[in-house]
């Protein structure tokens, strides 16, 4: 299931113009479209630090605005957006030059070793992959987040991120080969085949 | 094409479906007999499933509202800025006046009296509220710690403490925090705290700015607090934190920062005076009393209670 429901193009290109001509009401409804995308590849990115990803999703929306009549509509304003979001991060970690809540992902998940699959939630999986992400380096992350949990084409992460497709692919693939190694004990793989 | 070992590439392309055919289907063959590779396949599907299936969280309500209400009044400029920091300075500071003498310090422990530098500008235009104060306000102290209270804040100083008034914006004051320490009890209006290299803003909260030659630190007791860098790094500690901002780095100082003006950023991130989202201690201000108000004047805390739990200790000079 896709974060956003993305109906009709043309309906949110129509919108773009009017939100770009003034129509504040227009930019809410493109607001309120991609809030939850926008939030969540924020709060993934930085490992859930809600707060945070809270001040840079007002960040990201408040830039959008403030220069919306740059936007050529080239893309859509969803990719805009995202690469707004991904710009406020990345800069917000570039600056930041103290930690107070970072905690180290991987160090809190489970250290007793795998359990059953079977015994492991669904919800819970996700908690872990969800780590197992904000553990990646930033730019593998950033290509996990847009292309598999938010179900973006390559060509739309590749503009997002500013970079071709093909390198969306590499870093996929990558951060994919991270992934499995940190959650391959509790993805439920066949221990026959495990062992092998 | 024959695989002898996992092929993490070939693996992922099987899965996306991006193989050639020809090398699809030697993969297909490989697999049959690779239990290492049908290992390593099972997971990357797993892990599919999985990103198939997450959606996600739902930012919280109140997200789109504090967005919108930030938005609101750029759609007609910057005016709204000018006029939102001139009503919380009708509102707030005339009724205290601007920059009040502060008041009678309460005694708390055998703390003395700073040196006050008393000087009250002349006027602060409403139109550019954020104007630098003409002339300061200066607080130092000696060999010994002292405790001011500066329109409705509780200060304490520690010994060779330097902190003065470097402007102010409708009720919300900036400090500068030039030596020592200094401990902010809120219990009004907003009173930030600079250095050279950070800005503290307090959210409804009790706080401390510890100046070291080695690094900056923030101490939280209660409530929370805004902490932003002079290049605009930020973070928003809980009680019981702290920020250690290491050492000096070169480059602007935060005096040259535009300031995000704290009085007209809403939502409930930034203090609103009321209904205070914080248990209220029992020396808060009467109910409805209000900065400004000339019929209720500040009712001053005649102790203060509050020590900090799982927080850092206290320094010696404000233990009791």
């Amino acid at each position: 299931m896709t974060l956003v429901e993305v109906g009709s193009g043309e309906l949110e290109l129509q919108f773009t113009r009017r939100a770009q001509g003034g129509d504040r009401q227009a930019f809410d409804w493109l607001m309120q479209r991609h809030l939850k995308a926008v939030y969540n590849l924020i709060l993934r990115m930085l490992a859930g630090d809600r707060e945070t990803a809270q001040d840079l999703v007002q960040d990201t929306f408040l830039s959008a605005f403030r220069s919306l009549a740059q936007f050529r509509r080239e893309s859509r304003i969803a990719t805009w957006f995202h690469r707004i979001a991904v710009n406020k991060v990345l800069n917000h970690r570039a600056r930041r030059k103290w930690n107070v809540t970072d905690i180290d992902p991987i160090r809190e998940m489970p250290d007793s070793g795998p359990e059953p699959i079977q015994q492991l939630e669904e919800a819970e999986l996700h908690r872990l992959m969800e780590k197992a992400v904000a553990g990646l380096p930033e730019s593998l992350a950033s290509v996990f987040i847009l292309r598999e949990l938010q179900k973006k084409s390559y060509e739309e992460v590749a503009e997002i991120l500013e970079t071709t497709p093909e390198a969306v692919r590499v870093r996929l693939h990558r951060a994919k080969k991270e992934l499995l190694k940190r959650l391959k004990p509790y993805l439920g793989v066949n221990d026959a085949l495990a062992r092998a | 094409m024959h695989w002898h070992a996992p092929d993490d590439l070939t693996l992922q392309q099987y899965l996306d479906s991006s193989l050639g055919s020809e090398d699809r289907q030697a993969f297909s063959e490989h697999l049959k007999s690779c239990t290492a590779c049908q290992a390593e396949l099972q997971a990357a599907r797993r892990l599919e499933q999985l990103s198939q299936s997450w959606q996600g969280v739902d930012p919280p309500a109140q997200l789109l509202v504090r967005v919108q209400q930030q938005l609101r009044p750029q759609s007609s400029g910057q005016g709204w800025l000018w006029a939102a920091a001139a009503a919380a300075l009708i509102g707030f500071g005339l009724g205290r006046g601007l920059l009040s003498r502060p008041e009678a310090a309460p005694q708390l422990g055998q703390s003395t009296p700073a040196t006050y530098t008393p000087s009250v500008p002349q006027q602060i235009s409403e139109q550019h509220p954020r104007m630098p104060l003409s002339a300061q306000q200066i607080w130092t102290t000696g060999d010994s710690p002292s405790v001011v209270a500066f329109s409705g804040q509780i200060l304490n100083l520690a010994p060779r403490t330097r902190l003065e008034v470097a402007s102010q914006e409708g009720s919300h004051y900036w400090l500068r925090l030039r030596n020592g320490q200094v401990r902010v009890q809120e219990h009004g209006q907003v009173i930030a705290i600079e250095t050279e290299h950070l800005r503290v803003e307090p959210l409804g909260t009790d706080y401390q700015v510890s100046l070291g030659k080695q690094s900056t630190q923030v101490y939280l007791y209660s409530g929370r607090v805004r902490v932003s860098g002079r290049h605009g790094e930020l973070s928003i500690l809980s009680p019981g934190q702290k920020a250690e901002f290491p050492a000096p780095l070169p480059g602007p100082a935060l005096t040259q920062v535009k300031p995000e003006p704290a009085a007209v950023i809403p939502g409930p991130a930034y203090p609103q005076r009321t209904p205070t989202p914080h248990p209220q201690p029992p020396d808060l201000p009467p109910a409805g009393w209000q900065p400004g108000r000339p019929n209720q004047p500040w009712r001053p805390i005649p102790e203060i209670q509050h020590r900090p739990r799982g927080g850092p200790p206290l320094p010696p000079w404000q233990r009791r």
